[in-house]
C-alpha cells in the first residue's frame, strides 16, 4: 500500500514537472516569436521606407541622354516617395510654369562625373525663353572659386557660329567658357530650362540637350 | 511551423503598414523641409531677400545662383495677401509654394510684364472680392490658396552680376502684406 502511493506521488511529481517544462517552453517560444515578430516588422518596414525614400529619384524620372528630369515632383501630382524625399531634403523645384530642372551625374558615356576631368559640354538653341547651366557638388553644394562663377546661362555664354556654344569643366583653369570643379571630387550639372513648352515632360524626348564629352584627366 | 508562416505573414503585413504610413507621414513631420527652412529665415508678411548664390544653394538646393530670391512667408487666415513689386530683370517668376513645399501655381512675367501684383486668397475670401472690385486691381492675379499657412517665391533672373544689387533692392522693395487689417473689416 506504502509503496503504490509512493509511485501515485512520484508520478503525479513527474507529471507537474512536465507541465512546468512546457509552460516554460511555452514562454519561450512566445518571447523568441514576438523578437521575430518586431525584428521583421520594424526591419522591413523602416527599412524599405528608406532605401525608397533614398531611391525616389528613380521614379517618374524622364531621361533625354545623360540629363535627368522630374517634371512632376514638385506638383501636387507627385507620387508619395517624391513628397516625402522632398520633404527630407528642403527642396524647392521649379513650379510648372517657371521651367524644368535637368541634372546629369555622368557624361554621354555614362561614366559618373569626376572633378579631377575635363570635360566639354556643347550644345545649340534651346526651347526655352532662358536657360542656365550650373556645376555643382553632389550634396549641391557650389564650387568657390575667385571669380564666383558657378555657371552660364544663355545671355552670357560665347556663341559659336551664331547658335552654338561650348563650356568646358575640369579643376584648372581652361580658356573660353570654364566652370571649375574640385579635383577627386565627384560632381553633377544642372541646366534649368525657364519657361518652356517642355515643363510639363510632354515632348521631352525632342530636346536636344547638351552633350556631356570627356575630354582628359588629371 | 504553420505557427511561424502566420507569424512571418503577421510581421509582413505589419512591416507594410509601417512602410506606408512613414512615407506617408514624413512630408508632415519633417523638420528639413522647406517650410522649416523659411520658418527661421524670413518674417510673416515680409520678404526675406536672397542675393547671394551660396547663400541660396545653403536655403534649398534647388535655387539657381543665376537667380536673386525673395521669399515670403504667408498666412491667409485672417485676410489674403498682396504682392506687388517692379521689376527691370529680362525675366522673372512669382511661385506659390505650400506647407509641404509643393508648387501650387507659378507665372512668370510674360503674363505679367515688369509689375508684380498678385493676391493669394481662399476660395471663401475670393468670394468676398468678386463683391469688393475696390479692393483690388484689375491687373490683379488672383491666387488660390489651398492651405492658410505658404511661400510666395519670386525668382528674379540676374543677367549680368552688375545687375544683383538692383535686383536686390527690386526684390527689398516687394509689398507683401495683408489685403486688409483686422482694423478695416471691423
Amino acid at each position: 500500500m506504502t509503496a503504490f502511493s509512493e509511485k501515485v506521488a512520484t508520478e503525479a511529481e513527474d507529471a507537474l514537472d512536465l507541465n512546468d517544462r512546457n509552460r516554460e517552453l511555452g514562454r519561450v517560444r512566445l518571447i523568441r516569436d514576438i523578437i521575430l515578430f518586431i525584428v521583421v516588422a520594424v526591419g522591413l518596414g523602416i527599412g524599405s521606407s528608406y532605401l525608397a525614400i533614398n531611391n525616389a529619384d528613380k521614379l517618374a524620372v524622364f531621361k533625354v541622354g545623360p540629363w535627368h528630369a522630374w517634371p512632376d515632383a514638385s506638383s501636387p501630382k507627385a507620387n508619395p516617395y517624391s513628397k516625402a524625399d522632398q520633404a527630407r531634403r528642403g527642396s524647392l523645384m521649379l513650379g510648372s510654369a517657371e521651367g524644368i530642372a535637368f541634372v546629369a551625374e555622368t557624361d554621354d558615356e555614362g561614366t559618373p562625373l569626376d572633378g579631377g576631368c575635363q570635360y566639354r559640354i556643347t550644345g545649340s538653341e534651346l526651347p526655352a525663353r532662358i536657360w542656365t547651366v550650373t556645376l555643382a557638388n553632389m550634396n549641391g553644394t557650389l564650387v568657390e572659386n575667385p571669380s564666383e562663377r558657378f555657371g552660364y546661362h544663355s545671355q552670357n555664354v560665347a556663341r559659336i557660329n551664331g547658335s552654338e556654344f561650348e563650356i568646358v569643366t575640369g579643376p584648372d583653369v581652361s580658356g573660353g567658357d570654364w566652370l571649375k570643379s574640385e579635383a577627386n571630387k565627384p560632381f553633377k550639372l544642372i541646366f534649368r530650362l525657364y519657361e518652356t513648352p517642355h515643363a510639363s515632360g510632354d515632348g521631352y524626348s525632342e530636346i536636344r540637350l547638351p552633350q556631356i564629352a570627356w575630354m582628359s584627366c588629371q | 511551423m504553420i505557427r511561424t508562416i502566420l507569424l512571418i505573414c503577421a510581421a509582413l503585413t505589419t512591416a507594410a503598414i509601417i512602410h506606408i504610413g512613414t512615407i506617408f507621414s514624413l512630408p508632415y513631420f519633417a523638420k528639413n523641409d522647406i517650410w522649416h527652412k523659411v520658418l527661421e529665415l524670413a518674417p510673416l508678411n515680409r520678404v526675406y531677400v536672397i542675393s547671394s548664390p551660396t547663400e541660396a544653394v545653403k536655403v534649398s538646393a534647388d535655387l539657381d545662383p543665376a537667380f536673386a530670391f525673395g521669399l515670403c512667408r504667408v498666412d491667409v487666415s485672417a485676410a489674403p495677401m498682396l504682392m506687388k513689386g517692379t521689376f527691370a530683370n529680362d525675366f522673372w517668376s512669382l511661385d506659390y509654394v505650400d506647407q509641404m513645399g509643393r508648387s501650387q501655381f507659378s507665372l512668370t512675367n510674360q503674363i505679367s510684364g515688369p509689375k508684380l501684383n498678385a493676391v493669394l486668397a481662399t476660395k471663401g475670401q475670393q468670394r468676398l472680392l468678386s463683391e469688393r472690385p475696390d479692393l483690388i486691381d484689375e491687373t490683379t492675379i488672383v491666387i488660390t490658396a489651398t492651405d492658410s499657412k505658404g511661400i510666395l517665391l519670386v525668382r528674379a533672373f540676374i543677367a549680368s552680376e552688375r545687375d544683383r544689387p538692383p535686383t536686390a533692392r527690386s526684390l527689398d522693395r516687394v509689398l507683401c502684406k495683408p489685403l486688409w487689417d483686422d482694423a478695416d473689416t471691423e
